[in-house]
């Protein structure tokens, strides 16, 4: 098949016509390549280094947008925040940040919910009781809570000098552990209602092992689900994210993310800088909202229920 | 005649009681289902042996035993001498598991969704080793030819086929293993009357060429009488009744079996005078 003809195919499936004609998919969509895009090149598109402290001048703080510095005369299109650093840049490593942190974190929560889901799922008996009660232990905790309790305790084993280089890290791992119930939980369902088919049973005649018949024939039927909660689990991820660094347990300032931005800026909200909140919040907005559009949009397409 | 599956004194009792802590908690007792009672029965190489049965008499379920889907509560299954059920839990030996094959109800269920039909078909010869990559593939196109598809459906996905079709991929896969003995479970009560014959019509033509042994779960009288040289007929777990097809249209001993002949939908008003179904 020439590579014409498959992208034909491609333009003419259900899927991709679903895409083309529903407005706001293609709205959320064009607003989440806009913020990947800006997140991929944003040292090309950023003026500044803004993790580079010697590149700040003190002189440009609080300078408002689009006005030039009264002592500098630098204009700065999103203005700047107490330190002197220009606004547009941060939040262009922001996003980065922000966006690393939430696939990373999500990945995560992908790889121990679809594994302990299939295992619950394939295997039942008490190595089903045990994961599913452990995670309706879990889900009793917001999981802000737990990601705090993780990054407590990873705070305390990590030397004082290692925790900034860590922080993103135990960021991803907190925020992984404690979205991986919902994955694990749709696993598990679909899991059990695929292994009752008989393209199983045929594989078990043929004395393939538990593992292999999880991986190779129930694991490609899963996905679907899947794909759909981890769009929807990307957005709570990355408002999660945005939390802990507002709350002050995230990103550290040295390595800003929106969420970093934010908190900055609430400090300022009252003595009249509205800019630095603002825009990074503006931002983080547009990211969590057109996510989560398009995570519902692909729920109701690949739903066959509801079509 | 030769003997290929013996049958021991097969049950099969399934626990369908709550969980142990609810039972305890209301003092229930243990509710148990025998859904096989001590069948035993012996199938003939190059046979047809056909079990019917009401839905819930416990046929599927031992034809799911005899495979060794699920382990039997007491008694053996033994392929050509070899042990191919137990209720210990005795690895099969891989052998003898390829000599014996299963085709399934369902034509939609019994299809992996996101395979490649060639992949399907490929999966028992690449789970038993049986040939290098290249020359699996030669033998897919040659399974799905025999079965009357074309080679180039291999590259197919399973929803772009019909029921027949599909059944007939099934097939394919179940021949892969070169398998001597074959279960099959209501291989057409999913399909259309027209397809249905098509389906039993290859399903002899392999057992002439190949010298296959089947055992055929059905509930479907006429299925029975195009296809079966012994029939055993199955009623709430136990085996009533063994016999040849023959004497068993001719003459039904158990009244059970008259009563399952009896209600079976006469085809013509003809056939029906001559005392025929």
């Amino acid at each position: 098949m020439s590579i014409g003809q498959r992208l034909y195919q491609w333009w003419d499936s259900d899927f991709f016509y679903a895409f083309r004609t529903s407005p706001v998919a293609i709205v959320a969509f064009s607003v989440v390549m806009l913020l990947f895009g800006g997140a991929l090149l944003a040292p090309l598109l950023s003026v500044m280094d803004p993790f580079d402290m010697a590149a700040l001048n003190l002189m440009n703080g609080f300078t408002p947008p689009m006005q030039p510095n009264a002592f500098t005369g630098d204009t700065f299109l999103l203005g700047t925040d107490d330190q002197g650093r220009d606004l547009w840049s941060a939040i262009l490593h922001g996003l980065r940040v922000s966006l690393f942190v939430g696939f990373s974190a999500v990945g995560l929560a992908m790889a121990i919910g679809i594994s302990l889901g299939l295992l619950a799922g394939y295997l039942g008996g008490w190595v089903d009781a045990l994961i599913m009660r452990v995670a309706d232990v879990q889900v009793t905790f917001p999981s802000i809570l737990i990601a705090m309790l993780i990054f407590g305790i990873a705070r305390g084993l990590l030397p004082p000098e290692a925790r900034n280089d860590f922080a993103i890290w135990v960021l991803i791992l907190s925020i992984g552990l404690s979205e991986w119930v919902q994955f694990a939980r749709t696993v598990r369902g679909t899991t059990m209602v695929e292994k009752e088919k008989e393209y199983v049973q045929a594989a078990q005649l043929l004395g393939l092992s538990r593992l292999q018949i999880m991986r190779r024939h129930i694991l490609p039927n899963v996905m679907g689900p899947v794909l759909v909660i981890a769009t929807i689990t990307l957005a709570l991820a990355i408002i999660a994210e945005a939390t802990l660094s507002f709350l002050g347990v995230g990103a550290p300032p040295t390595q800003p993310s929106l969420g970093t931005l934010i908190s900055i800026g609430q400090d300022f909200l009252f003595s009249g800088e509205w800019w630095i909140l603002l825009f990074p919040a503006l931002t983080l907005l547009a990211l969590a909202l057109s996510v989560n559009l398009l995570g519902d949009w692909l729920r109701d397409t690949l739903n066959p229920r509801l079509q | 005649m030769t003997e290929l599956v013996r049958v021991d004194n097969v049950s099969k009792v399934f626990d369908i009681s709550p969980p142990l802590w609810h039972r305890v908690l209301t003092r229930q007792p243990k509710r148990l289902v025998q859904a096989v009672d001590n069948v035993s029965m012996s199938i003939e190489a190059g046979q047809t042996y056909a079990l019917v049965g009401e839905s819930g008499s416990g046929k599927s379920t031992l034809a799911r035993t005899i495979v060794g889907l699920t382990p039997p509560t007491s008694g053996s299954v033994w392929f050509d001498g070899a042990l191919l059920a137990g209720a210990t839990h005795k690895a099969v030996a891989p052998s003898v598991r390829r000599q014996v094959q299963m085709i399934f109800q369902s034509p939609y269920a019994s299809l992996n969704p996101r395979w490649r039909v060639g992949d399907i078909v490929a999966e028992p010869i690449r789970a038993f080793g049986l040939s290098d990559r290249r020359q699996a593939s030669r033998r897919v196109d040659e399974l799905l030819e025999q079965v009357g598809l074309a080679s180039s459906d291999a590259a197919r996905f399973p929803h772009e086929f019909s029921g027949g079709q599909r059944q007939r991929i099934s097939i394919a896969r179940a021949l892969a293993s070169e398998p001597r003995f074959i279960v099959c479970d209501e291989p057409t009560s999913a399909l259309d009357v027209s397809v249905q014959a098509q389906v039993l019509n290859l399903l002899k033509q392999l057992q002439r060429d190949l010298g296959l042994t089947y055992l055929f779960i059905t509930h479907d009288l006429a299925v029975v009488r195009t296809m079966a040289h012994q029939i055993g007929v199955m009623k709430q777990g136990a085996l009533v009744e063994a016999q040849s097809a023959d004497a068993l249209f001719a003459s039904p001993q158990h009244a059970y079996t008259q009563m399952l002949l009896d209600s079976a939908p006469i085809v013509s008003p003809k056939a029906s005078r001559s005392g025929q179904l």
